[in-house]
């Protein structure tokens, strides 16, 4: 049963969605193959946890296991597509994101870091490719170049991207 | 055969990567434990990504649109109040995706010269970064919640409802909308439930939370279990492995930012400060200790008017003009300890030290031993709750005093001379009030 917009829960569900919704993103994310299958999943996750907040003693591991369902559920569904993991893997992979999750966040705090380190060329080409409604033949298009050969630019920044976040963390470490 | 599994993991995040490939990367990730690391961090860096750029765009739309006032609630939430309750939900965890940014603007309310170069009053700026090594600021975020920092400082912006101060002083006044502002440590996390509070990352080891209105919550890092609920008037400081231990005294004015948990006095102030027989020896042993009240020192703050608790609205009235301007403890009440508590006021230089004793109480023993009644009087203004602007009760306290010629401790008693037999019929005063002025 849904709550009243001024209920108090109203703002205890928001903090902790927005203590817990990157994590679960990533988590939901794991499991799932594209970015778009997330990003549907997450609005059912949303919901759901809304309807049910009231009852919920421990919002954290809840919330994962809501996610967990509900991308499994969604996988079920396109399970004769191609291109997606088996159970088994999907499984680990759930299970080994859910324990990461405090990594992953070190990760994305160094994001921005090593974000500044790329040539601002680099930079603008990668947030441009992740913002919402841009598609990559458009953008190689504008940029005189093939799809093909975006592509691979943008995986090497990525590849460099990471490798940077991880670097990051190991030096915080290693200190 | 060779596989580049960096390209392999980003072709299939990506949705571009063809059966067989998508085959072979499943079984290696099964077998390698690694490499599923390798695959989740590189999930991991495709969400933020999509958070960054969305939070971009939000940025840019933000700049590009000019301020505007707050429209009228729609009116088919009022009448569908379950899909409405959804709807906000959906529409205040957009609000706080949108504005999950790694760049956030706030308001410069006031700024001093030596601060930043460049930053003036009123100046909107952009940064998720504030490093200052001197001066004083006040910033309000667009949360409505304001911010007094005073370097050196460094904190991180993380978005208009989440800061981490990494070392420093913050006071955040957090007003209706700012309730749930989370202030981060390294030790640990504060979730405000509407209320003023300061928190001090100055020494590396330890947080210090102090509470001047409405309550907070003490997390420990990485943990969802509460630690502990602060009210108005209490203070921890919280130190690694969830060790606490009460802070004892604050001193300070009521300005934003203008306290101290630090034993550092100004040269000009009378009393240095003050501690009690509750503090406990044994810091460790007491992890989260239940009595967390603090007394509040507030140099030069003795005059009609004056706050007298550290945890209430209750004002100091009639204050005779010898005594103002005199150095003011705000102490607190707290039944159960007040009947064998001993506290402890250490005075900086030659002092008259001034205790204001409820008239209906008996005289405690020690007072009339090592004090003198003055024969001048204080009155105590209880204030409603209800009806701040309401007095619902007057009380006048005696004032006795102690000439201290040398700098020093000054022992004090306990407020009643004993536990009365009958604790319903007795309605005692709270705590003595403590006040200090330099011998001319």
């Amino acid at each position: 049963m849904s709550q009243p917009p001024d209920h108090p829960s109203h703002d205890q569900f928001l903090r902790l969605y927005a203590e817990h919704e990157v994590a679960l993103h990533t988590f939901v994310r794991s499991m799932l193959p594209t970015r778009e299958e997330a990003s549907e999943v997450m609005q059912e996750v949303i919901v759901i946890l809304w309807q049910k907040f009231s009852t919920v003693a421990e919002f954290r591991p809840w919330a994962f296991g809501v996610a967990r369902i509900a991308a499994l559920r969604h996988l079920e569904r396109r399970a004769r597509d191609r291109h997606i993991f088996d159970s088994e893997l999907v499984g680990q992979l759930a299970d080994e994101s859910a324990v990461m999750s405090e990594r992953h966040s070190d990760q994305r705090e160094a994001l921005e870091s090593c974000l500044q380190k790329l040539p601002a060329t680099q930079r603008e080409l990668v947030l441009t490719a992740y913002t919402k409604g841009t598609r990559m033949v458009d953008l190689a298009t504008r940029r005189g170049q093939t799809p093909m050969a975006l592509y691979k630019l943008l995986h090497r920044i990525r590849q460099a991207l990471l490798e940077c976040m991880r670097r990051t963390l190991a030096q915080e470490e290693t200190i | 055969m060779n596989h580049d599994w960096h390209d392999l993991i980003q072709r299939y995040i990506a949705g571009t990567l063809a059966d067989d490939d998508a085959l072979a990367l499943q079984n290696a990730l099964k077998s390698d434990k690694d490499l599923r690391a390798l695959y989740l961090d590189y999930i991991n860096l495709d969400v933020a990504l999509e958070a960054h750029a969305g939070s971009r765009e939000a940025v840019n739309e933000m700049l590009a649109s000019p301020r505007t006032e707050p429209s009228r609630p729609l009116r088919w939430l009022s009448w569908r109040p379950l899909t409405a309750a959804a709807v906000v939900a959906l529409l205040g965890i957009a609000w706080l995706w949108f504005h999950q940014t790694r760049v956030v603007a706030f308001d410069i309310v006031s700024v001093s010269s030596d601060a930043v170069p460049d930053w003036k009053k009123e100046c909107r700026m952009r940064t998720n970064d504030l490093r200052m090594t001197r001066g004083t600021m006040q910033l309000r975020l667009s949360s409505g919640v304001t911010m007094d920092v005073t370097a050196p400082i460094e904190v991180k912006l993380i978005d208009a409802m989440h800061v981490r101060v990494l070392s420093g002083r913050v006071t955040a006044d957090v007003g209706e909308h700012g309730k749930g502002f989370v202030i981060e440590t390294p030790q640990t996390r504060i979730v405000d439930l509407g209320t003023r509070f300061g928190v001090d990352a100055s020494d590396s080891a330890h947080t210090d939370v102090v509470v001047f209105e409405g309550q907070v919550e003490l997390y420990e890092k990485g943990v969802a279990e509460r630690v502990a609920l602060l009210n108005k008037g209490e203070g921890l400081r919280v130190g690694s492995h969830r060790r606490a231990s009460r802070i004892v005294s604050v001193t300070g004015s009521d300005e934003l930012n203008a306290w101290s948990t630090q034993a550092r006095p100004a040269e000009s102030a009378v009393i240095a400060f003050v501690t009690d027989s509750m503090v406990t020896n044994d810091e460790g042993a007491k992890k989260w200790p239940s009595l967390r009240n603090f007394y509040r020192i507030v140099p030069g703050g003795l005059r009609d008017g004056a706050l007298a608790f550290a945890e209430e609205i209750d004002q100091w009235r009639d204050v005779p003009p010898s005594l103002s301007g005199s150095d003011l403890v705000r102490t607190f009440a707290v039944d159960g300890f007040n009947w064998w508590m001993q506290m402890s006021v250490t005075v900086q230089r030659p002092c008259d030290v001034f205790v204001f004793v409820d008239m209906r109480n008996e005289v405690p023993v020690w007072l009339s031993q090592e004090f003198t009644n003055t024969g001048e009087k204080v009155t105590l203004d209880r204030i409603s709750h209800k009806a701040p602007q309401r007095v619902a009760n007057r009380f006048e306290f005696a004032i006795w005093k102690k000439t201290v010629t040398q700098p020093g401790e000054v022992k004090l008693g306990p407020p009643y001379p004993n536990p009365p037999a009958d604790r319903k019929s007795f309605n005692p005063n709270r705590m003595f009030g403590v006040a200090a002025k330099a011998l001319p």
